[in-house]
């Protein structure tokens, strides 16, 4: 338990041990731009893009099972602190494939970081 | 001895907070500090160890006589003669010190005060230098100072 209160992993207060890498998209909107014939630049802003993606990669045992689940049943009501960045407002779409004992990805979509 | 105690930062942290059912990110200016336990034995004998070394390494160029009165007149050691003690001293590791501090605060420090939300390590490496420095010799003085200083009687 003492190396996982040292981790940089953090969801809703509890320190999570991982293993492999945590991906982070940190979520923008996107612009798009045309171009106008005799007219300035047309730019416009796509916010579907503007989400971020926090996949984790955990061992799949009992208590982490259990935990994800968990997390996984608290809908978008997750908070998630990696390093120096937050996320709130995370939800998991779906429960992933579980291999007893094997590394699972969980993804997360939440609000931009802050 | 004090049970608890709140200690108010200069520079808020953002922290994971659970407020009701509710998930979110507080900036946090307030930390409750409970008093060690037993359970804390391993980190908080070597704090004690290793302050006591600091007043002997400040004391050393002292006299037999001159020492052993430095220490009677540091029986009432506030917050800022802690930091003097633990600067001053010549060969102290003041940076493994904080460190171990940093260790036990992971089981002493709370964002709530029904003590029940606990710092993280994440939590803990947001508190600026000023904030961890005063923690410290705060937490030292009002939990530790008198039973330790007995120990030199």
């Amino acid at each position: 338990m003492a190396i996982l209160k040292q981790g940089d992993l953090v969801i809703n207060g509890k320190p999570i041990a991982y293993e492999g890498k945590v991906k982070i998209e940190a979520g923008s909107i996107t612009r798009n731009v045309f171009s106008q014939v005799n007219g300035s630049k047309l730019i416009t802003s796509d916010v579907s893009t503007n989400i971020s993606i926090i996949s984790v990669p955990v061992r799949a045992t009992p208590e982490n099972i259990e935990l994800f689940t968990s997390f996984y049943n608290n809908g978008d009501n997750n908070t998630i602190s990696f390093r120096n960045q937050n996320f709130s407002g995370c939800v998991m779409e779906k429960l992933p494939q579980i291999e007893d004992l094997e590394v699972v990805e969980y993804m997360f979509k939440g609000d931009p970081a802050i | 001895m004090k049970d608890k105690i709140i200690f108010d930062l200069q520079n808020s942290i953002k922290v994971q907070f659970k407020d009701g059912d509710k998930n979110s990110f507080i900036d946090l200016d307030k930390i409750y500090l409970s008093a060690p336990s037993y359970k804390d034995k391993d980190k908080t004998l070597l704090l004690k160890k290793k302050f006591i070394e600091a007043i002997f390494g400040m004391t050393q160029s002292l006299s037999k006589q001159q020492a052993s009165e430095q220490i009677e007149n540091e029986n009432g050691l506030d917050a800022k003669a802690i930091k003097a003690i633990l600067y001053a001293s010549p060969n102290f590791d003041i940076v493994s010190y904080f460190k171990l501090f940093a260790n036990l605060l992971l089981n002493v420090a709370f964002k709530d005060e029904d003590i029940k939300q606990p710092l993280t390590a994440l939590d803990i490496e947001k508190i600026s230098d000023e904030d961890f420095e005063e923690l410290l010799a705060k937490y030292l003085e009002v939990f530790f100072i008198v039973s330790w200083m007995k120990t030199l009687k």
